[in-house]
């Protein structure tokens, strides 16, 4: 059964691979010739090997693999090269345990640990890829904001948002207030209905740009889905002002047309209700 | 790190004074700002001394606004040259009067020339500076020393203010040509003060880390150089550099490897005997990292690495960069696609570059992706980048987006790998646009210009991610005229990389261009392929290759303005679905790829090469160079005007014998 799923696994991988990579053939041929007058060197073989699974041949990759490791059973890397390929091919299990190999010699490497929790993932094993995301990003030498918002992501999911939102912070804290987290908190706040915190968010990133008049309509919108009217209209109001200060070519663009109809509409809206 | 930098000059005398006297208030005040008015002669009389005195009456002299000159198109007052084009007047003479309270509180001045081609410069008669002219005196025939070319330059000088009185002072200026047939002459000059005033005197001295001593700047004392107060060289081996990141309109990051370890400093100044301003960092290392900051906009500046006990390339003329400028200027970019072969498929492709670009300066240069194969490691980044761009990765600053090869075909980043090590890219917004927080993708600004680096190798593509959010509001936010992104993975190809099985190109494809085109972008450059596609201009063509119909095609012609005519885009500014070109320029190690018509393309070709791009106002031109030194395919963009076409393009060499626009080699 496990060698019909292998199977099947690899078609898939040499399926993807050759569209994504194509011929690397000419570079294979080199790495040949090299093993030839040096065929005890598991780092040929390894180069080799990561050749193959980029150029879709997950069998010759594999085998290489292997000669890597009978000469140099020290070599790590061969395990988180096999992972990558086994996790391409769609086969977690497999990845799981190369890569909880890799780990034991090199416990807070961030691909393998961020490969993992993707692997947990696909194993529906969500707390294992929580912890893994928690451990990669504790200990990355650079962090990035994808990491915050995957594992936010998850605990979304397992309905635990407060620390979903703990965790974004945590990525504002360290990476700066970054759009791209804010804007996460700010629609995970929104759908817990937690207006004020919303708004204190929008509040931040619109100190923080020149250009506020996107940010002044999301807040009209928030304030109109609080029921505060007023507020929503004068945001509103704002931000056609912020629309109509802008040049001429900014002004007359496709997005801040769209823009201003959100705007007015608000406004509109925002009376009929009162 | 310390920084010691022309904007915010601390001498390690104002340091102690700080540190032993408490409170001291600094302050700057503009003296002469840009663009002033000055009186000025440009009759070709020899006004002799007499300019110089303070009681000389100028009144008989024009008045006008700088910048003077004439040749360049950028002046706000035209000189005048006399009738004998080939024998134009050699000198002009300008002078302008400011006010000084109190001198004494003024403890040097920030002077920034533009000068072309020589200029000699006076504070109430007295020489303070001297620029492109020769030792000795300086009489009305006498002509500069070299025939300029950086006039659109701004060099910085800081000064005593020695010179300063009390009241009414005079800035008297002459600028030179080198010849009577120079075709240009340029002039303006800023002038600011900083100073302390009323340090408060306190009994606590602070025993505080005193910085390596800074040399105090002199006026430039001519004929003769000033002695550059710098470290002696020493026999310390750069290995790696030095190469230029993270270039804005007032910083530059300069970086470089070391045989053995050592502190780190950069030397740096307006001219190169003047190394005058330094900046570094105490830690010993072998991999050095200096930011310089506070500097001027559009400025060239000279510099040399090291130690604070030696350094490595003083006095080199030809190790300089130019800061990014603020507003719109002629800028070049060089581009250069799955590079790093380090083989003589690269280095022709090099060399032909260096040949077509001559002595003009490239403002930035941009690399797709696969920078260094097999795997990106490190030794590979040495042999496939630093080894085989020594002399440009020394003057102007180098963008990259990852490819494949660079992360050893993981897609998952891994900070440790060599692409990350070995470059500083923006993450916070330092050279313009919305932070992204992470270096894998990011856009910053030049002149006139809006890049944006995407990640198509490790970064989530799909709508919401962390980049395409990012993506969304950066371009918001954009107000630059022009919108040029990059990244590896093309969006359009055929052949050996077909973008319609590729899942990353359909991804980017369905969800970046969608956002991007939005935002009016106008060029879109990729790798991967070996080889060499470029695209009509294109508008919604987001699924595969089938799909495309002719109301996609904004533009079905070639680009060429001496053919069937540029690409015209009708704002002039970056406007939603005006249409944009999408090339794969990937075939700058290798031309390895074979081609297929994609209905996209109005050209493909498995033949080695990189793009030069030229953007100048309202327009952009682009070529396919060749490793040969021909150009094999050009296409122009221009915006908010009907393009024309000029005599000279008419003339001007065309893609030569294209019989098939599908070419295999």
């Amino acid at each position: 059964m496990k060698k019909i799923f292998l199977t099947t696994g690899l078609i898939l991988l040499i399926t993807i691979a050759v569209f994504a990579h194509g011929e690397l053939s000419g570079q294979i041929n080199q790495l040949t010739q090299k093993i030839k007058l040096d065929e005890k060197n598991a780092s040929l073989y390894l180069q080799r090997g990561e050749l193959h699974r980029l150029n879709g041949n997950a069998k010759a990759a594999l085998e290489d693999y292997d000669r890597t490791q009978k000469l140099n059973p020290k070599l790590s890397e061969v395990d988180l090269a096999r992972a990558r390929l086994f996790f391409d091919a769609a086969m977690p299990e497999l990845a799981d345990i190369s890569l909880k190999r890799f780990l034991q010699i090199q416990p807070n490497h961030t691909e393998a640990l961020i490969l993992l929790a993707k692997t947990h993932l696909e194993e529906k094993n969500i707390k294992a890829a929580l912890a893994k995301y928690d451990q990669a990003i504790s200990t990355a030498s650079r962090l990035k904001p994808d990491y915050f918002i995957a594992r936010a992501e998850i605990l979304m999911k397992l309905k635990r948002s407060d620390e979903a939102l703990r965790g974004i912070d945590e990525g504002i804290e360290k990476l700066g207030n970054l759009i791209t987290l804010q804007e996460k908190a700010i629609s995970y706040e929104t759908n817990l209905k937690r207006w004020d915190a919303a708004l204190n968010r929008i509040n931040k990133v619109i100190e923080q740009f020149s250009r506020k008049e996107t940010w002044l309509v999301r807040r009209a919108e928030i304030l109109f889905k609080a029921n505060r009217k007023d507020e929503a209209k004068i945001t509103a109001q704002e931000a056609l002002d912020a629309i109509n200060a802008l040049p001429d070519h900014l002004r007359n663009t496709a997005a801040m047309q769209q823009l201003t109809v959100e705007a007015k509409k608000l406004k509109l809206t925002t009376d009929r209700h009162r | 790190m310390f920084l010691i930098s022309p904007r915010r000059w601390i001498s390690p005398l104002t340091i102690i004074a700080i540190c032993l006297c408490g409170a001291v208030s600094a302050f700057a005040q503009t003296l002469i700002p840009q663009n002033s008015t000055w009186k000025y002669l440009d009759n070709g009389t020899n006004p002799r001394w007499y300019w110089l005195e303070s009681n000389f009456d100028d009144q008989s002299w024009k008045t006008g606004a700088a910048q003077f000159g004439y040749g360049d198109g950028d002046e706000a007052t035209i000189l005048n040259w006399g009738r004998d084009p080939n024998d134009k007047y050699i000198s002009y003479y300008f002078r302008k009067s400011f006010t000084v309270a109190n001198p004494a509180e003024i403890k040097q001045l920030k002077l920034n020339l533009l000068r072309d081609d020589g200029a000699v410069v006076y504070l109430n008669g007295v020489e303070i500076l001297r620029s492109n002219m020769p030792g000795g005196d300086i009489g009305y025939a006498t002509a500069a020393s070299v025939n300029s070319t950086d006039e659109n330059v701004w060099l910085p000088f800081t000064l005593p203010a020695s010179a300063l009185k009390a009241g009414t002072n005079v800035v008297q200026v002459e600028i030179h040509q080198a010849s009577g047939s120079s075709s240009d002459v340029s002039f303006d000059l800023s002038l600011s003060a900083d100073g302390a005033i009323n340090p408060t005197p306190t009994p606590t001295p602070t025993p505080t880390p005193t910085p390596t001593p800074t040399p105090v700047p002199t006026p430039t004392p001519a004929p003769t150089p000033t002695p550059t107060p710098i470290p002696p060289a020493t026999n310390v081996k750069v290995s790696r550099g030095p190469y230029l990141q993270l270039g804005t309109t007032t910083s530059t990051v300069v970086r470089w490897r070391t045989e053995s370890s050592s502190d780190s400093r950069v030397y740096y100044g307006a001219e190169s005997n003047r190394l005058n301003f330094i900046a570094g960092d105490n830690s010993a290392s072998t991999e050095h990292e200096v930011k310089l900051s506070n500097l001027q906009p559009n400025t060239k500046y000279f510099y040399a690495v090291g130690s604070s006990a030696s350094t490595l390339n003083a006095t080199d003329p030809e190790q300089y960069f130019i800061t990014s400028p603020e507003g719109a200027k002629p800028t070049r970019i060089w581009v250069l696609g799955d590079a790093g072969t380090a083989s003589n498929e690269q280095y022709a492709v090099r060399d032909a570059y260096y040949k077509f670009n001559g002595n003009r300066y490239t403002d930035l240069w941009l690399m797709l992706g696969d920078n260094a194969y097999n795997n990106g490691l490190d030794s590979e980044y040495q042999l496939g980048v630093f080894n085989a761009y020594p002399s440009i990765l020394r003057q102007s600053p180098l963008w990259l987006t990852i490819g494949n090869h660079d992360t050893a075909g993981s897609n998952l980043a891994n900070h440790d790998i060599a692409y990350f090590k070995n470059f500083t890219l923006p993450q916070k917004a330092e050279a313009g646009g919305i932070a992204s927080g992470t270096e894998d993708y990011y856009s910053f600004n030049y002149g006139n210009i809006h890049f944006v680096c995407l990640d198509s190798m490790t970064s989530d593509l799909k709508p919401g991610s962390a980049m395409l959010t990012w993506l969304n509001y950066d371009l918001a936010a954009n107000s630059k005229q022009w919108l040029i992104a990059f990244w590896h993975h093309p969006p359009y190809s055929k052949g050996t990389k077909d973008s319609d099985t590729d899942l990353t190109s359909t991804l980017l494809r369905q969800y970046a261009l969608p956002i991007l085109e939005q935002y009016g972008v106008d060029l879109v450059l990729a790798g991967h392929a070996h080889n060499y596609q470029r695209s009509f201009l294109l508008d919604r063509h987001y699924g595969n290759s089938s799909t495309l119909s002719s109301d996609m095609k904004k533009n079905a012609g070639n680009g060429r303005p001496n053919e069937n005519g540029a690409y015209y885009k009708p704002t002039n500014f970056v406007a939603p679905h005006e249409g944009a070109v999408y090339v794969v320029a990937g075939s700058s190690g290798s031309a390895t790829n074979t081609v297929q018509p994609h209905p996209a393309m109005y050209i493909q070709m498995m033949k080695l090469g990189s793009m030069v791009l030229d953007v100048n106002g309202n327009r952009l031109d682009a070529k396919f160079l060749r490793e040969t030194g021909a150009i094999d395919d050009s296409f122009t963009i221009i915006k908010g005007e009907a393009p024309r076409v000029t005599a000279q393009e008419t003339r001007a060499s065309t893609p030569r014998s294209i019989k098939s626009r599908v070419a295999q080699r």
